[in-house]
């Protein structure tokens, strides 16, 4: 049983939730992505006739009711042996793991973060099971990122990158990453913080930081908005904009 | 890789700089600065020589385009018209060129020149895209 304290009403959601993501695998005469030539298929969060569903699009359309989602991380290197394993964060701050069945997803682990810590950001590692996500502990307090052994059920380590000045803005406030990138031949994970910086998976600290401080056009001028990186991992791409 | 829709285009005051990293010497270098508002998404082609980038310009809802854009120097080779804003673009599960998921629509295209290919409904409005199953 997760957090103490939750509506009886959440509870009951996500009872629910776990119910029908184990058996529930009808088309319902979804429409299908015809044109995919495959039985390959995504893997969505959207919303039908005011509700919101995860969606899992393409070879069975199958859906599922995910009212209560709030950020989603579905593992997709192919080569790894979870590659089909969900972690999701929900907004009451717990994290639940599923495995991707060819007709279910199946609820295996869920994993309740300290009091006051909302998973933001996850990220999950295909080779360790490891769970990345995104904390902030408080309004003022810095953002943390979580490494998460949901088989054990514990908080592998914090890291906190306001050490390296990654994640703090001149006014010593936190800035909280909004994404991570994957780069699976370096084993890094590249986050959308300002400045942006990457982590060693493996090691699991910061492991550098990407400085942009010469290429302002001024002082607080451009702020990073995003990044992507290059199919082998030679190049990150990143974008500034002047908001 | 949901980002913030900015239409700094509509204020004749945008700016978008691309920057390039190299990891193995950690060295940073600018590309080029486009005169787009900023990309919602954004993805490499599979040879890793291209970014296609979704152009956040107009008003939500309204079809827009999708900038092809070298990734040696930044400077744009094309630019593709009607496709949605807002949209995430990714590589078809199939490896089969791009597509351009948002709205309630699929919109299949060419990575090797944008041309539309083909466009699937979807039963539902896109709010966040997790991923391709790859099974």
């Amino acid at each position: 049983m997760l957090r103490s304290g939750r509506s009886v009403a959440a509870g009951l959601c996500w009872g629910l939730l776990a119910t029908i993501l184990s058996c529930d695998a009808s088309s319902g005469g979804q429409p299908k992505i015809s044109d995919s030539h495959s039985n390959r298929s995504f893997l969505a969060f959207g919303e039908s006739e005011g509700k919101n569903y995860l969606f899992r699009v393409g070879a069975d359309d199958l859906r599922v009711t995910a009212g209560t989602v709030a950020s989603v991380e579905f593992c997709e290197a192919a080569s790894a042996p979870n590659c089909s394993r969900i972690v999701v964060g929900d907004q009451w701050g717990d994290l639940h793991f599923y495995l991707s069945e060819p007709s279910s997803l199946k609820l295996l682990r869920e994993f309740e973060l300290p009091e006051g810590e909302m998973p933001g950001h996850v990220w999950l590692d295909p080779l360790t099971n490891l769970v990345y996500t995104t904390v902030r502990p408080g309004s003022s307090a810095p953002r943390q990122v979580l490494v998460i052994d949901m088989q054990k059920g514990e908080i592998r380590t914090r890291i906190y990158p306001g050490k390296m000045g990654v994640f703090i803005d001149e006014a010593g406030r936190g800035w909280e990453p909004s994404a991570f990138h994957y780069d699976a031949s370096s084993r890094r994970v590249y986050l959308t913080s300002d400045p942006p910086a990457w982590l060693d998976v493996d090691k699991q600290v910061i492991g550098g930081v990407i400085s942009l401080k010469p290429l302002e056009l001024e002082p607080g001028g451009l702020h990073l908005r995003e990044l992507v990186l290059s199919p082998r991992g030679e190049r990150v791409v990143l974008w500034q904009v002047n908001t | 890789m949901a980002s913030e829709h900015v239409d700094n285009r509509e204020t004749g005051n945008y700016l978008m700089r691309l920057l390039s990293y190299n990891p193995k010497d950690g060295k940073v270098t600018r590309l080029s600065d486009l005169p787009y508002g900023v990309f919602t998404d954004a993805t490499f082609d599979a040879t890793g020589t291209r970014i296609f980038g979704v152009v956040s310009t107009g008003a939500q809802g309204t079809r827009t385009r999708v900038a092809i854009v070298s990734a040696e120097d930044g400077k744009v080779i094309g630019e593709v018209q009607d496709h949605l804003i807002g949209s995430i673009i990714v590589q078809a599960p199939d490896g089969k060129g791009l597509w351009l998921i948002g709205g309630k629509e699929v919109t299949r295209i060419s990575d090797e020149d944008g041309k539309v290919l083909g466009r699937v409904d979807l039963p539902f409005r896109l709010i966040q895209y997790l991923g391709t199953c790859r099974d």
